[in-house]
């Protein structure tokens, strides 16, 4: 028997078969409270690790974007101009709107729940592609719901769940698919991913009147996602004559890398 | 002792590795960068220990199907156990820096293959033909080996003390 756990391959083989053995017991969900235990002592530790390195990124970044900042700052100001003019005619809207609501005797839709969650974790070789965040099946987070962040902005739908924490497919991952509707022509098209970079809407009917900055918004058509969840910003427009859909590259208005706090968006 | 400070150093590693994942996105495996190492200087079952330990906390975190970093983990580093201690007995930072390169190149193969596998049966919504480039196992390559020569010095200090520390031990 010593001579047997002294031959290194045969070490090796069983080391394998633990590793199956492990592998197999995952599969029927017997891992669970290990890998839970896991979770609770690591994922503290990930948040001050990723608090260490923002707060190294933070001050290389202050250093490098000293001119970028005085160009975004002016940038801002004119957008401030803007949208303030913007959302006067909003407001009017909205009481417009209001009054014509009461009038149909609409109904308004059950208002969601919004679960607060803490980004804690990322993908080790696919970060642009998936989150952790700390909030799990006890929290009543379900598979497939949406996630956004506070202000109604889409960043991805959740793909597992385990006791407290939850893994979150972004829709910057290549197999993301979310139907979008651009806010100003109402026209439909399929947001995808791109490799964790940024965001495409295909699918876009060539008669639609794009421009860019024009807003999309989610269409509603996936069961977990409600209509008019902000996607993006249309940044790249790309038409031909040959071709039977538009495209568009979307800018989100969040930005991937630096995701802090996220909310799970359940129907209550 | 000497597998206390290892599993210290895989923790933090991975740690490591989250961490700056953030900012270098799919460029290196520190992990895996330093079980290379672990493998060419220590011995087997501590590299098995370290790889099995190094490869359940990445699954755990991975989005990827559980198993898939354990199973590469501790074949590669077997391996490289294996032929680096018969072949070399104190091996130099360009022998370190040529396995490195190797095993990258086999891990990249493997790991893929592997999760094509695990995937079909497990996540069948992640494509990962989007992830087979040219110029993504170049990157890792390149990210690899300069984490090697990073890690490579700090592991030779480590290593030094821990035999130095043994052989102490089995003198008293």
């Amino acid at each position: 028997m010593k001579k047997l756990f002294q031959n290194k391959f045969w070490i090796f083989a069983i080391t394998l078969f633990f590793v199956v053995g492990i592998i197999v017991l995952n599969y029927f969900q017997i891992m669970d409270s290990v890998k839970d235990s896991l979770y609770f002592v690591l994922l503290p530790i990930q948040k001050i690790s990723f608090k260490i390195g923002d707060s190294i990124a933070e001050s290389f970044a202050i250093l490098i974007s000293i001119q970028d900042l005085n160009r975004e700052n002016q940038k801002l100001s004119e957008e401030v101009r803007e949208l303030t003019v913007k959302n006067v005619k909003t407001e009017e809207l909205k009481r417009e709107n209001q009054a014509l609501k009461e009038a149909l005797d609409f109904t308004e839709k059950e208002e969601a729940r919004l679960i607060p969650g803490n980004i804690s974790g990322l993908d080790p070789e696919n970060p642009g592609d998936f989150v952790i965040i700390d909030k799990g099946r006890e929290d009543g987070v379900e598979k497939d719901l949406a996630v956004i962040v506070s202000d109604g902005i889409l960043i991805g739908r959740v793909i597992e769940v385990d006791k407290r924490s939850s893994k979150i497919l972004l829709i910057t991952n290549t197999e993301s698919r979310v139907s979008g509707i651009v806010q100003d022509s109402r026209a439909r098209g399929i947001v995808k991913g791109e490799h964790g970079l940024g965001l495409r809407m295909e699918m876009i009917p060539q008669n639609a009147l794009l421009k860019a900055q024009d807003i999309v918004i989610t269409a509603g058509l996936e069961e977990s996602l409600p209509k008019g969840l902000i996607i993006g910003k249309i940044w790249e427009i790309e038409s031909s004559d040959n071709e039977i859909f538009q495209k568009a590259s979307i800018r989100s208005p969040i930005s991937f890398k630096s995701l802090e706090i996220v909310f799970v968006l359940k129907n209550k | 002792m000497k597998l206390f400070v290892g599993i210290l150093l895989t923790i933090s590693t991975v740690i490591l590795q989250i961490t700056l994942v953030k900012y270098f996105p799919s460029l290196f495996n520190i992990p895996f960068v330093f079980l290379i190492s672990w493998a060419i200087f220590q011995d087997y079952k501590s590299t098995l220990l370290l790889a099995f330990t190094g490869g359940f906390i990445l699954d755990i975190l991975s989005m990827t199907p559980f198993g898939l970093f354990i199973i590469t983990f501790v074949i590669i580093t077997f391996l490289i156990n294996v032929i680096s201690h018969s072949l070399f007995s104190e091996p130099k930072l360009y022998v370190i820096l040529i396995i490195t390169f190797i095993a990258t190149v086999i891990y990249f193969s493997f790991y893929w293959s592997l999760a094509e596998l695990l995937i079909i049966w497990e996540y069948s919504f992640i494509d990962l033909s989007n992830f087979l480039s040219f110029q993504l196992l170049a990157g890792k390559i390149l990210g690899n080996l300069i984490a090697q020569i990073i890690l490579f010095k700090v592991f030779w200090k480590v290593s030094t003390w821990l035999k130095l520390y043994e052989r102490q031990i089995e003198i008293s």
